[in-house]
């Protein structure tokens, strides 16, 4: 579970395929193709919900990639959050600080403008932009 | 993934070691560590036809005190670096720089001078040497010369080390009493800066006296921010005026582009690193 939510978050905001403009793969090692260690990664919850499989006589399941599904989608959403305040409604993947970085100065530094990410969240959710323009 | 063949010569002293480059010319590499010669070996990026290994010297390692400085032998490792009492005592920002350099297990193989020499502009070691004014002792067939920090780093990988030469000690002035931080930014942990910041501050009833600074990665070599240190100078260690002063951070710089970030983006952190640096070596 732990190996599969790491993976989820690493395409979030480190692993990317990088080709140049002749076509070859310039990401081709570990030095530039960006892998998490359990330095860089959170510590994880992990809950169960147990209802077993009907179409095996174990009831059991795959568990493997569960975490890789709903955690890239869960830190990209949370890293354009942080930054809606500078009217950023997407950063493509991986979200690199220079991407993040670039994505802030191109808004139009006004969360209420047409054309930003609909709240996919409570309206009244705690802390969702405080310091603007900070 | 395997190197190409080499003859292998393992001399016991810099002497044997200079007449084995003497006598096979451009045609060897030295070896210290091997943390960044082997990667390029396995990748057949270089394929040197002799490495000569510098593991078997002893008088190449050690840490000793000389009057005003610090003597670092060359092939001493950045694990006995970052723990050594006197680096500690007298060279605060080394301890701050080898702490966050690559990981443990390269720590215990890799070497203060190997690193150097190497001259990767995202070491981690050369800004910290450029700041606080190291001087190279290079030998060579004809004796010893001594190079300053400003005219070691000559270019990308490319050093005041000549054909047949080799770096014995490195001589770091003492700072004792100064505070010191090494503020690194990187994508995953113990990977090469993206930008890096090597601060030492000597404060005196929460003014800041004198202070060295410099960059890595911004350029093709370290690079001294001097008009930072200027502008630091007399100022409180404050917030405000340091964050005033570490927006210099970008004067005289050149940074590269790559994969972590382009030459623009790599302006923006700069001085953002350089105050954190200044203020956590200020102790503020």
């Amino acid at each position: 579970m732990h190996g599969g939510l790491a993976q989820g978050i690493a395409q979030a905001l480190w692993e990317e395929a990088v080709y140049d403009d002749a076509g070859t793969l310039v990401s081709g090692s570990f030095v530039d193709y960006l892998l998490p260690t359990s330095a860089d990664t959170i510590s994880f919850e992990v809950d169960h919900t147990t209802t077993a499989s009907t179409t095996n006589t174990l009831g059991t399941k795959g568990v493997g990639e569960a975490g890789t599904i709903a955690s890239t989608p869960a830190v990209v959403n949370a890293v354009v959050d942080a930054v809606r305040q500078f009217g950023v409604n997407d950063i493509q993947m991986p979200c690199t600080p220079e991407r993040v970085w670039r994505a802030i100065h191109a808004g139009d530094g006004d969360a209420a403008t047409e054309g930003a990410a609909a709240p996919h969240f409570e309206e009244d959710a705690p802390n969702r932009d405080e310091g603007a323009g900070a | 993934m395997i190197p190409v063949q080499f003859d292998y010569p393992a001399p016991t002293s810099v002497e044997e070691a200079l007449a084995a480059l003497a006598e096979h010319g451009d045609d060897a590499k030295v070896i210290a560590g091997g943390q960044s010669l082997l990667p390029v070996l396995r990748m057949r990026l270089n394929a040197p036809e002799v490495v000569v290994d510098l593991g078997g010297i002893a008088e190449l390692r050690g840490i000793r005190e000389d009057g005003d400085a610090l003597v670092i032998g060359a092939m001493t490792t950045h694990h006995d670096v970052l723990n050594d009492p006197l680096v500690k005592e007298h060279a605060l920002l080394l301890v701050r720089a080898e702490h966050q350099l690559a990981d443990a297990q390269i720590r215990h193989r890799g070497t203060f001078g190997g690193a150097l020499a190497h001259a990767d502009p995202a070491g981690d070691l050369g800004a910290p040497a450029l700041a606080l004014g190291a001087e190279f002792v290079i030998a060579g067939s004809g004796g010893s010369r001594t190079v300053a920090a400003d005219d070691f780093f000559v270019d990308l990988f490319e050093t005041a080390i000549a054909e047949g030469e080799l770096l014995t000690e490195i001589r770091i002035p003492k700072f004792t009493g100064w505070g010191a931080h090494y503020e690194k930014f990187v994508r995953v942990a113990h990977q090469w800066p993206i930008v890096a910041v090597a601060a030492a501050v000597k404060v005196d009833g929460g003014t800041i006296s004198e202070a060295r600074v410099g960059l890595t990665n911004m350029g093709s070599t370290p690079i001294r921010a001097r008009s930072v240190e200027e502008a630091l100078v007399g100022q409180p260690a404050t917030e405000d005026a340091v964050a005033s002063a570490a927006a210099r951070a970008t004067e005289g710089t050149n940074p590269p582009s790559d994969l972590n970030g382009a030459a623009d983006y790599r302006s923006h952190p700069a001085p953002v690193l350089t105050r954190r640096a200044v203020l956590a070596a200020a102790g503020a």
